[in-house]
């Protein structure tokens, strides 16, 4: 068997931004407000906010979001708000995918809209071991410090900032 | 209007002068120009020196009417007028015509055409207009007639050849029809014809093309095989539709019993790319079990027809149906075909989907009837791997697919679908492929592969397992278990939530299981994954409907619609008869007929249209030789009022029309005043004209607010103050309520007898009419009950029965003839199938089974409490006993009839029927 699923990528829309909150609300124990949805489908980005497809089904999503680099506002970050696969298609490298992908798409555009961008980032709960390891393993992101009571309503509340320095 | 216009009469054969006949030749220059404004202006100017120019005047009429719609009356007169002042003129008769005929008043047009041609018999023109209408209202013998003269005076034209031609066949004069096109394609040979629109014989082009088909197929209904097999041949170099030429070949030798030389034309068929084609699977079967037998007469039946009314043997096969699932074979049959697909066809074909799926059919039908192991074995090995294919590949209708192999053998030695749930749940293969999806689903959820233990096949991806509980659940959706299918359903949502087609099936199934919230829910919340889904959008739409919630219903839909007009209208231009249809129903549920009327209208007028659009290709098709389609084309238009749309439509009118005649509105009924004083009288009349006061204000704001409805969309509408839209008019349907009940009963009772006589509906409603028409109507209803009889076919239909008990249990109408009388006292009998009172006959129905759907048991029973003395307590333990749940409108109209009609106090009885209706229905409500 092959462990890598091949999946499609297809853009998040007015029409189908739906199927991200279902996605959304089978992955993660905090749910998003609207306002995430809305400015997920304003951006407009098929690069950084987008579906996997298998098989015709929307199977995961990634969201990311271009955002001032914190202390120094010149400079900026790309940050990862969500990554989601369904468990039922969890293992074969579908998240693996997403990521290859935002980041090629940060590769081909470094040199022009992405000139001020220095690093890619993410939040994540301290308790959610196999996140930590897919960031630190598969893309050499760095553990950086803990943050306390970053979730209101999941426990423990606290959480790491991953990291990785682009150019 | 041409060539009259050399000589135009002023009045009574006088001409005009020269200046006026020169106005009156522009006028009809403009006319046929469609410049209404000049025309009228020159018509003007003739009638200011000769205001009785009869002609002139006609004209006028006729340019009024077009110019402006709103002034058809005054069109009616102009024209009316000129015709009195000159009743000779051909012209005057002619333009009458033309109007009646834009009035869609054919009856009437083809007599003014007939009127004036009785003044100028060689008019070409009127002729080639009254031969339009004769075909439209398919008066074909007098087709034929106008078609012959116009031929006869311009023979030089092929259209009209070809138009003669047509008539001909279409008045069943087959041979002559081809004598006519051979004596016109001879014309062309000798060389003398120079005409330019004249066919070039030697031309591969469309027009030769299609004619020369035309004649094979002449040929081949004349079942003249040797001169359509010649014919094809010598023609073959100017056929540019190849499969039809293919077709024709092959049909002729096989015919001619030439099977090998079939057999070729047919792999040249199928090299052609046509290998999903199901019906040239089934050609090539009969041509090679002919090769290989040729004693075996059955199957030449069995031999594709493309469609049933052709006049050779055959069979009009539907879908996938090939010989082998729709004919029993012999074991050898299967075998012979069985070993051409797996030894040859397969191994030439192996990418077509129809080849891989055809054998699967031959080997089910060997396994199913034969005692054959090493078969049986064979056929769950093909099955395995078909179903596993398309669990692999994610083929939604897979189940659907494999429905089609549970069969049942039918009476007259053919193969027919299990419909009815609990046949489904018996079927051999039924069984057979549950278990195989129970397999494959505990197989992939232990170690994610279809088979038990078979270390080294690779893993399935995680959508299969995905598409086995899908495709379980449709498979439990036939058998009707409901919680079992919904179980799925759930497990599916759970594993992939973004699959759109979870949705749809689930909400399917709820609906069938009883909730319809649930079902509109569930169908909402699928919609919304995928906006642009327009399938679920109309289905989401359907279910408010059904649900009674028409204002949530045009929401929805009216995401997919233009913006512009509104709504209402742009579905009413699009003719998107199932939304009306949906509408009306709901509407008429609700009582709203007056606006439950106004959608059907819509629905009927709708077919009014698409009748009426015919007349476009009575000209073009024959100008473009498209003879072939024209032809199916006309088929098709002389059965329009049997399709299902339109029968819902009128069918629907005559229920509402039928309910208002038995319940008269209000408003139409003036009170008995009779036997109240002078005082009483005229307090009464004050009370009813303050209620109807009341009634007119509230109804003038409903129609208020349904205007602004229907504006709200289209503000320009308004100020504009445009034509009314039709589904502006009248949005209440007021008028329609107005109209006589009974007579529009009648009107759509007539047409649905002549053209829909094989539905049963039609012949409840005719007696339904009948009966209310009065006793001089008797037979009437007794005929139309025999033809329900008939058409229901196997035993006891409730609706029919129900309707036979009320019918027999009247009195013979002594008012009426002897003759009448007899006829009844004769007939009575046979309905009640020779029982010697109704009472009998019930009771003798209600002996004949055990246990019986429904519908029919609350029927029986009705019967029973009704007709044969028994209390309503022992016809409810009648009905408890042995009804098995059918639908669930049956169900919940039973325990209507157990608690309102029979008052039934026992509890055990009732609370015994809600467990079973629940049993079957677990989400229905009230149970």
């Amino acid at each position: 068997m092959p462990k890598r699923l091949k999946i499609d990528f297809g853009a998040i829309t007015d029409n189908n931004v739906e199927m991200l909150r279902k996605v959304n609300a089978a992955c993660f124990p905090i749910s998003y407000n609207d306002n995430f949805y809305k400015d997920v489908v304003a951006r407009k980005n098929e690069g950084l906010n987008k579906f996997a497809y298998f098989g015709g089904f929307v199977i995961g999503a990634v969201c990311t979001r271009l955002e001032p680099l914190p202390g120094d506002e010149s400079r900026k970050r790309l940050y990862i708000m969500t990554l989601g696969v369904l468990a039922a298609y969890r293992g074969r490298e579908v998240g693996t995918q997403l990521i290859e992908s935002v980041l090629k798409y940060y590769e081909e555009n470094k040199n022009d809209r992405f000139e001020e961008v220095d690093e890619i980032a993410l939040h994540v709960q301290i308790s959610n071991d196999d996140a930590i390891k897919f960031y630190t393993e598969r893309f050499d992101f760095v553990r950086g410090d803990m943050v306390e009571n970053y979730y209101r309503r999941i426990d423990p509340p606290h959480c790491y900032l991953l990291y990785k320095t682009l150019q | 209007m041409s060539s009259q216009q050399a000589n135009p009469q002023a009045g009574k054969g006088q001409p005009l002068p020269k200046k006026e006949g020169d106005l009156f030749k522009n006028l009809v220059k403009h006319y046929e120009a469609k410049q209404y404004k000049k025309a009228m202006k020159q018509a003007d100017q003739i009638l200011k020196k000769f205001p009785k120019h009869g002609e002139t005047l006609a004209m006028k009429g006729l340019t009024l009417y077009y110019f402006s719609t709103d002034k058809h009356e005054e069109a009616h007169t102009l024209v009316k007028q000129g015709l009195t002042n000159d009743f000779g003129s051909h012209v005057c008769w002619h333009v009458y015509g033309l109007l009646h005929r834009a009035d869609r008043n054919y009856g009437e047009a083809i007599k003014c055409y007939k009127q004036a041609l009785r003044i100028d018999q060689e008019n070409i023109q009127i002729l080639r207009d009254l031969g339009l209408l004769q075909i439209q209202m398919r008066d074909l013998s007098g087709f034929v007639v106008t078609r012959n003269s116009i031929l006869n005076q311009k023979p030089t034209l092929q259209p009209n050849w070809l138009a003669f031609m047509l008539a001909k066949q279409l008045l069943g004069q087959t041979e002559d029809a081809l004598k006519v096109i051979d004596i016109y394609l001879e014309t062309l040979k000798d060389g003398n014809n120079t005409s330019n629109d004249s066919i070039e014989l030697l031309e591969r082009n469309f027009a030769p093309s299609e004619l020369q088909l035309y004649k094979s197929n002449l040929l081949l209904s004349l079942q003249e095989w040797e001169d359509a097999l010649s014919h094809l041949k010598e023609m073959e170099h100017c056929i540019v539709d190849r499969g039809a030429y293919g077709w024709n070949t092959a049909t002729c030798l096989f015919n001619m019993e030439k099977y090998d030389d079939c057999l070729v034309t047919l792999e040249r068929l199928m090299k052609g790319g046509r290998m999903e084609d199901y019906a040239l699977h089934a050609a090539y079967m009969c041509a090679y079990l002919m090769s290989k037998d040729t004693s075996n007469d059955a199957v030449k039946k069995w031999w594709p027809i493309p469609k049933a009314s052709a006049n050779y043997d055959g069979y009009c096969y539907k879908g996938m149906d090939t010989p082998a699932t729709k004919f029993i074979m012999t074991e050898d049959q299967s075998k012979t075909l069985l070993e051409l697909y797996q030894n040859d066809l397969l191994s030439q074909y192996p990418k077509s989907l129809a080849t891989q799926r055809i054998p699967l059919t031959i080997l089910w039908q060997l396994a199913s009837s034969g005692t054959d192991e090493k078969a049986k074995e064979e056929w769950s090995g093909a099955l395995d791997a078909y179903a596993r294919k398309g669990l692999t590949k994610g083929v939604p209708s897979l189940g659907h697919d494999l429905s089609s192999l549970l069969l049942v053998e039918s009476d007259n030695n053919q193969y027919q679908l299990a419909v009815d749930p609990s046949a489904v749940r018996n079927h051999a293969q039924y069984q057979q492929i549950l278990k195989l999806l129970d397999d494959y689903i505990t197989n992939l959820q232990e170690h994610s592969q279809l088979t038990s233990s078979n270390e080294g096949e690779t893993k399935e991806s995680p959508s299969t397992l995905f598409w086995a509980w899908y495709c379980r659940a449709g498979w439990y959706e036939l058998s009707a278990q409901y919680s079992l299918a919904l179980a799925d359903m759930e497990r599916c949502r759970e594993h992939t939530p973004t699959a759109v087609d979870v949705y749809e099936l689930e909400a399917r199934i709820l609906y069938k299981a009883g909730s319809l919230p649930k079902a509109i829910e569930t169908m909402d919340k699928g919609r919304l994954l995928d906006l642009q889904d327009r399938y679920m959008n109309n289905q989401t739409t359907r279910y408010l409907l059904w649900n009674g919630q028409p204002k949530e219903a045009l929401e929805k839909i009216s995401m997919f619609l233009s913006q512009k007009e509104g709504p209402v209208q742009s579905l009413y231009d699009m003719q998107c008869s199932w939304y009306e249809l949906e509408l009306a129903a709901c509407l008429e549920r609700q009582g709203q007929y007056g606006r439950a009327l106004k959608q059907y209208a819509a629905v009927l007028s709708h077919f009014d249209d698409i009748h009426e659009d015919q007349f476009d290709f009575h000209s073009y098709c024959i100008r473009k030789v498209t003879l072939r389609a024209y032809a199916d084309v006309l088929e098709w238009e002389d059965v329009l009022w049997n399709q299902p749309f339109y029968r819902q439509a009128a069918e629907g009118t005559i229920r509402i029309y039928l309910h208002l005649h038995r319940n008269p509105p209000e408003e139409l009924v003036e009170p008995d005043y009779s036997g109240m004083t002078a005082a009483e009288k005229k307090k009464a009349k004050a009370i009813a004209r303050k209620k109807a006061a009341k009634k007119k204000k509230e109804a003038a704001a409903a129609a208020a607010e349904a205007q602004a409805d229907n504006n709200t969309n289209d503000k320009s509408n308004k100020s504009n103050k445009k034509k009314l839209h039709p589904t502006e008019k009248d949005v209440e349907g007021k008028e329609l309520l107005k109209k006589n009940a009974l007579e529009e009963c009648k009107k759509y009772s007539a047409i649905l007898s002549k053209y829909a006589p094989t539905h049963l509906s039609t012949w409840l409603l005719q007696y339904d009419v009948s009966m209310e028409r009065g006793a001089g109507k008797s037979l009437m209803a007794l005929q139309a009950l025999f033809k329900a009889k008939k058409v229901a076919t196997k035993g006891h239909h409730p609706d029919v029965f129900s309707r036979i008990l009320d019918f027999c249990s009247r009195p013979v109408p002594e008012d009426q003839p002897e003759v009448v009388q007899q006829v009844l006292r004769e007939q009575i009998p046979i309905l009640l199938d020779q029982a010697s009172s109704v009472s009998d006959f019930v009771t003798s129905v209600a002996a004949e089974k055990e246990e019986q759907n429904c519908s029919m048991r609350l029927a029986v029973a009705k019967g029973l409490c009704l007709y044969a003395g028994k209390s309503p307590f022992e016809a409810a333990k009648f009905l408890v006993a042995g009804a098995q749940p059918d639908t669930v409108e049956s169900c919940k109209e039973a325990l209507r009839v157990l608690l309102e009609e029979w008052k039934v106090s026992d509890d055990s009885l009732i609370s015994e029927w809600k467990r079973r209706v629940k049993d079957q229905f677990p989400l229905l409500d009230g149970f």
